[in-house]
This record gives structure tokens, C-alpha cells and sequence, in this order.
């Protein structure tokens, strides 16, 4: 087999392998997104309850976390209902 | 004269092939007005989520996998007790001209309304009315298809069906599971899974028929199966459900293009007469063959699949007559199959005769499964594969479809249910347990309902059909309505739509008076919301032309779909 015959079918086989992994994710891409974007709020809300008045045991080991998420902050706050930052001493937008 | 099957199938096959060619591109430039330059929902919207631009080939495959079920098999194993021909009449031309022009259509209307599902654009071009009436055509349809197919499952699980295809089935949800766990968590590729799931399907059919179970009875399995349901309905996707179709789509493909391959290398005759016009104890032939055989000709289910996702993910419009048109045409593929497993693959009239000697002979749901599974194990020994194998494996494909099925459309069903709590203000109904349980409720009614101490499987058949094609009403008047607005020629999606509706109507009409004759007052409440809902589709179909001709423009429609 001459070497241009191969690398074909060696493109092929990669195209396939490709359109086999589409074919298993894009139906339920959407899906598992949101799955995970929802578990992303909880840890958010994890992360920042005791800022906002809700008690959580978990607020002194969550302290450091806080900086790291901080980017995606307002996306969350949005999208859980609140226009602004809800925290007085936490200005976001 | 004597017909040979492969002869009709090649003529089949023809008009599927000049159909595609011809109307369909008739309707895609003409109709439709398709632009391959507008740009798609899924390229203008992108967000890598919901919108994102899909290979043609991978949209066609997801596709044709979400509409193709248990339904094309059974509709037409049942309907083939008048004869092959309008079986076979009613599954090529009903595809051609109403189901694929409905697949499409619906598919082409959501891609110009961003990407909507059917549920929204219905409320933006009937009304608010219009979409509750489409939330509660959902709700009986879903669960009386999934009563149905509990019930079938149940059976062809019990010791006088296809015991030998309980292991397999089981494990295969297995490893269904732990592929989702390999894939989700572990990061696996896709191609050595992809083996391992195929070839575990295949060395189950063998481990099946060694270690058949025979224990529980119909109810118990019942029970399990609404269990199995639940769970699938609450879990995350990625453990069950996308596995599970990954793996039932391939076995899928492989199993149709077996019995296509099998099916001409036998060469069969007719068993079956090609017309009887009153076979013992039937309905009339006309309506009731265009509500018995929904899917593989026309189904509404099949809008929902094009409207939500596919619309949503199409690169460019020049791909929707492929993908929308097209895949239907794959469905109705499979459905000809079942017309020709039921109808050629008997060795003798005797032995078809056996099966469908009368309405009441075929009134076992489980039984004309088995003719279909009968059938396509004789055109599968042809390429040399044992009987028992052969039965095994495609018994196990049948309950995988009714079984990804009923996952799926219990997921639908509660979301379903949360939408309508949405709209009746019960914040309850949107935790996914009591949504979940709400829906497996509803399938479990229709599950065990009974008429004369047997189940009343062929009847609920008959409502889920009826149910069925009044929803691609609602879609065909909606897409209608649409065209309406372009000035586009309507009559073929309008024609289709009225012919639905009195199909529908005619046979919900002829239940109805069965029903109160006979005292079944559950399935008469149940025809008599579905029959409501029929007639309300048409005065709302009425109200919505003339509101147009009174005023043109409409408001609700301006802002959905803006000119580009």
C-alpha cells in the first residue's frame, strides 16, 4: 500500500472516530450542561450563603474558595434572580 | 397473479428514493423556501450548549434514533391483518406525503422561530390556548403509548413469549450505566466502548437462551418496568439515557440493515392475503388503518424531536430536507419492514393464518410482536443465523426500543407535568420526584387497565394512534399557519392536516359509541378528552385563519419570526 493510500484511510478512520463522539455527546449536550450548571449554583450558594445571611456550617472551610470563584459571580447572581449584588460590602455591578 | 415481495419492496424503495428527490426538494424550494446562506439558530445563537452547529450525518442519526421505537413495528404488525398491500399503501405514501412534509415542516418552522420548540411556537401562532391544548395532547399520548408498552414489554418477557431475552436486556442497561460512568467520569473514548457495548449486546443473545427467567408474572413485571421508569426519569442523563440510546441507536442500524440483507437473500412470497376487507371481528378498514399504523407512516411525536433539538443544532437550512425529510423516511423503512416480516417471513397461509386469524387472534399485543420478531428470525436464518439466536437477538432489540422508549418519554412526561403545574400555578410539580411520579401515575392507568378481565391493549393502540395524529395535526396547522403568513402555497401541509383530522375524528367518533355501548367508562372518559381536544384543534385551526384574514399581521407573530 503506497504511503498517500494510507494516510487517507488513517484521516478517514480519525473522521469516523470523530463523528462517533459527536454522535454519542450532541444529543444530550444541552442536557448534561445545565445538569452541571446547576450543581455549579449549589456550590456557589455553598460558597457564599453565609455572606448573604444564611447560616452554613461549611462558611470557614468555603472562606478561600471565594476569591477563585469571584469571575463567576455575577453570571450567578443574574441568574439566580438578583439584579445587583445582594451583599452591601460586595459590589459586583 | 402472484406479487413477489421483493418486487414491491424495490418498488417501495423507488418511490421512497423519487419522493426524496423530487418533493421533497419541491418542497424545500418552493414551499419552504429554504436559503443554505440564512444563517441557522445554531450558528446564530451558538453557545456550545443548546445551539451548536451539528454535522448533517450526526443530526440525521440522532435523529432518525429518537423517532424510530417500538411504534413502527407494532403499528403495522397488527394492521397487516387486512392484507399487505394497504398496510404497505398507507406506510410508503402516508411517509411521503403527510409524516416526512410533517417531520420537515415542523422542523423548518422551528429553525426560523430560534430554535422553538413546537409547544412555544404554537402559542405564538394559535394563541395561549393553543398551547395547552398541545401540553394535554402530550399528556394522554405519552402516557397511553407508555401503558402500552409496559404492558408489551411485560409480555414479551413472559414465559410463552421471549424469557431469553430478559438477561440480555437487563445486563444491557448494565452496561449502559457503566459506559455512562466510564464516558462521563473517566474520560474514555468513544471507540473501544463503542465495541465493547456491540459486542456485549451480541454475546448476550447466547447467554440469554442459556439462562432464560421465568419468575415474575405480567403485573410484577409491570411494576419493575414502572420502577425502571422512575429511576430513569430522576437519574442524571449522562448515566442512563445517553448510553442507552448511544448503544440502541448502533444496534438499531445494524439490526435493520440485517433483516433489509436477510429479507433479500430469502427472496419469501406472501403468506398473507394481499387485501381482506373483513378479516373476523375487525374495524373497518378505513379509518382505522391510519390510526393503527401512526409511526412509520406519520406520527406527531416525531415534531417534537425535530422542533427541540434538531432545529436547534442544524448547521444550515440546505440540511433540513435531509435530516427532517429524510430520517422520516428511515422510520418508514423499518415500518415497510414490519409490513413484509408480517406478510412474507411465514413459511405457509397456514401458519399466517394461525396468527391472524381474527381481530380477536391478534388482539394480543405481545402476540403481533411476535410475528414481527418471528418473521425477521426467518429472513435472518437465510444469512444463516440459528433460529434461536436470530429470535433472541431481535427480541432483545425490541424491548431495548420499547425500553429506551419508555425511559425517554417518562423524562418528557414529567417535564410535561412541570410545565403544566408552571401554567395551573402548582409550584410543587416542579421537583422532579413528584413530577416523575405524577407521570408514572398516568402510564401506570393505562398500564393496567383492563376491558372483560383482559387488557385492553389493542383499544389503548387505537387511542395513542388517534392521539398521535392529532398532534401532527396541531403541528401540520401550525406549520400551515406559518406558510399562511409567508404567502407560500399551503395546500400541502393544509391537505395532510385535514386529512389527520378526519381520520381522528371518524374513528374517535366510531370509539366512542363502542364504548358507551359496551360500559367502559374509563376508556370512554379517556375518547371522549381525546375526542374534546380533536374538536377544539379544529375550531382553534378555524379561529386562527380568521384571525389572519382579519388582520394579516398579527402581533405575536411579528416579534418571533422577523423578517432577516
Amino acid at each position: 500500500m503506497d504511503e498517500g493510500r494510507g494516510k487517507r484511510i488513517g484521516e478517514r478512520l480519525a473522521r469516523a472516530r470523530t463523528l462517533l463522539g459527536e454522535f454519542y455527546a450532541a444529543p444530550y449536550r444541552g442536557a448534561v450542561a445545565r445538569a452541571r450548571r446547576d450543581e455549579d449554583d449549589l456550590f456557589m450558594l455553598f460558597v457564599f450563603a453565609e455572606m448573604m445571611g444564611v447560616p452554613n456550617p461549611a462558611a470557614y472551610y468555603t472562606l478561600e474558595l471565594q476569591p477563585l470563584l469571584l469571575e463567576r459571580f455575577h453570571e450567578w447572581h443574574t441568574r439566580m434572580g438578583l439584579e445587583h449584588s445582594p451583599l452591601d460590602h460586595f459590589r459586583c455591578c | 397473479m402472484t406479487v413477489s415481495p421483493l418486487l414491491a419492496a424495490l418498488v417501495c424503495l423507488a418511490a421512497y428514493g423519487v419522493a426524496y428527490h423530487f418533493y421533497a426538494r419541491f418542497l424545500a424550494n418552493r414551499v419552504f423556501a429554504l436559503d443554505p446562506t440564512r444563517p441557522t439558530p445554531a450558528v446564530r445563537h451558538r453557545d456550545d450548549v443548546d445551539y451548536v452547529p451539528a454535522n448533517r450525518y450526526v443530526l440525521f442519526g440522532h435523529q432518525y434514533a429518537s423517532i424510530t421505537g417500538l411504534s413502527p413495528m407494532l403499528g403495522p404488525a397488527i394492521a397487516v391483518i387486512w392484507g399487505w398491500l394497504p398496510a404497505m399503501l398507507w406506510v410508503v405514501l402516508g411517509a411521503i406525503f403527510i409524516g416526512a412534509v410533517h417531520d420537515f415542516g415542523a422542523l423548518v418552522v422551528s429553525i426560523r422561530a430560534r430554535g422553538m420548540s413546537l409547544g412555544k411556537v404554537t402559542e405564538n401562532l394559535v394563541g395561549r390556548r393553543g398551547k395547552t391544548l398541545f401540553h394535554l395532547v402530550i399528556f394522554f399520548l405519552i402516557a397511553l403509548a407508555m401503558g402500552v408498552f409496559v404492558h408489551v414489554i411485560a409480555v414479551l418477557f413472559s414465559p410463552d413469549f421471549y424469557p431469553e431475552a430478559v438477561l440480555p436486556s437487563g445486563v444491557l442497561i448494565g452496561v449502559a450505566v457503566a459506559m455512562g460512568v466510564a464516558v462521563h467520569r473517566g474520560g474514555w473514548g468513544i471507540r473501544g466502548l463503542t465495541l465493547v457495548g456491540l459486542a456485549a449486546a451480541l454475546a448476550l443473545a447466547f447467554l440469554g437462551i442459556r439462562y432464560p427467567v421465568v419468575g415474575p408474572s405480567l403485573a410484577q413485571w409491570k411494576w419493575l418496568l414502572l420502577a425502571y421508569a422512575f429511576a430513569a426519569s430522576v437519574l442524571p442523563v449522562w448515566l442512563l439515557l445517553q448510553p442507552r440510546d448511544y448503544i440502541n441507536s448502533l444496534l438499531l442500524y445494524v439490526g435493520v440493515g440485517a433483516m433489509f440483507v436477510g429479507f433479500a437473500a430469502t427472496n419469501p412470497s406472501f403468506a398473507a392475503p394481499a387485501v381482506d376487507l373483513s378479516p373476523a371481528g375487525a374495524p373497518p378498514i378505513v379509518p382505522f388503518v391510519f390510526v393503527v399504523i401512526a409511526c412509520g407512516a406519520a406520527s406527531g411525536f416525531h415534531a417534537l424531536v425535530s422542533s427541540g433539538t434538531s432545529a436547534k443544532q442544524i448547521a444550515t437550512e440546505g440540511d433540513a430536507r435531509f435530516v427532517g425529510y429524510g430520517a422520516m423516511v428511515g422510520e418508514s423503512l423499518l415500518g415497510l419492514m414490519a409490513v413484509l416480516a408480517c406478510t412474507a417471513g411465514f413459511v405457509s397461509r397456514q401458519a399466517w393464518l394461525e396468527r391472524y386469524e381474527s381481530w380477536q387472534a391478534a388482539d394480543g399485543l405481545g402476540n403481533n410482536i411476535a410475528a414481527f420478531v418471528r418473521g425477521t428470525t426467518h429472513f435472518l436464518e437465510t444469512l444463516g443465523i440459528p433460529e434461536a439466536i436470530g429470535g433472541t437477538f431481535v427480541a432483545v432489540i425490541v424491548v431495548s426500543f420499547a425500553l429506551t422508549s419508555l425511559d425517554s418519554a417518562t423524562r418528557l412526561l414529567r417535564y410535561n407535568v412541570s410545565e403544566m403545574g408552571e401554567t395551573l400555578g402548582v409550584a410543587a410539580l416542579g421537583n422532579r420526584y413528584l413530577a416523575s411520579a405524577v407521570a408514572i401515575a398516568a402510564i401506570w392507568v393505562f398500564a393496567f387497565i383492563q376491558v372483560d378481565g383482559e387488557f385492553a391493549g389493542l383499544i389503548l393502540w387505537q387511542l395513542f394512534g388517534t392521539t398521535n395524529q392529532l398532534l401532527a395535526g396541531l403541528a401540520l396547522l401550525a406549520v400551515t399557519l406559518y406558510l399562511l403568513r409567508r404567502g407560500k402555497p399551503l395546500v400541502y401541509t393544509a391537505a395532510p392536516m385535514g386529512f389527520m383530522l378526519a381520520s381522528t375524528l371518524t374513528v374517535m367518533g366510531t370509539n366512542l359509541v363502542g364504548f358507551w355501548t359496551a360500559g367502559q367508562w374509563l376508556l370512554l372518559a379517556t375518547a371522549a378528552i381525546v375526542f374534546t381536544l380533536a374538536v377544539w384543534l379544529v375550531a382553534e385551526a378555524a379561529l386562527a385563519v380568521a384571525r389572519f384574514r382579519r388582520n394579516p399581521v398579527l402581533d405575536g407573530l411579528e416579534v418571533v419570526f422577523r423578517k432577516e
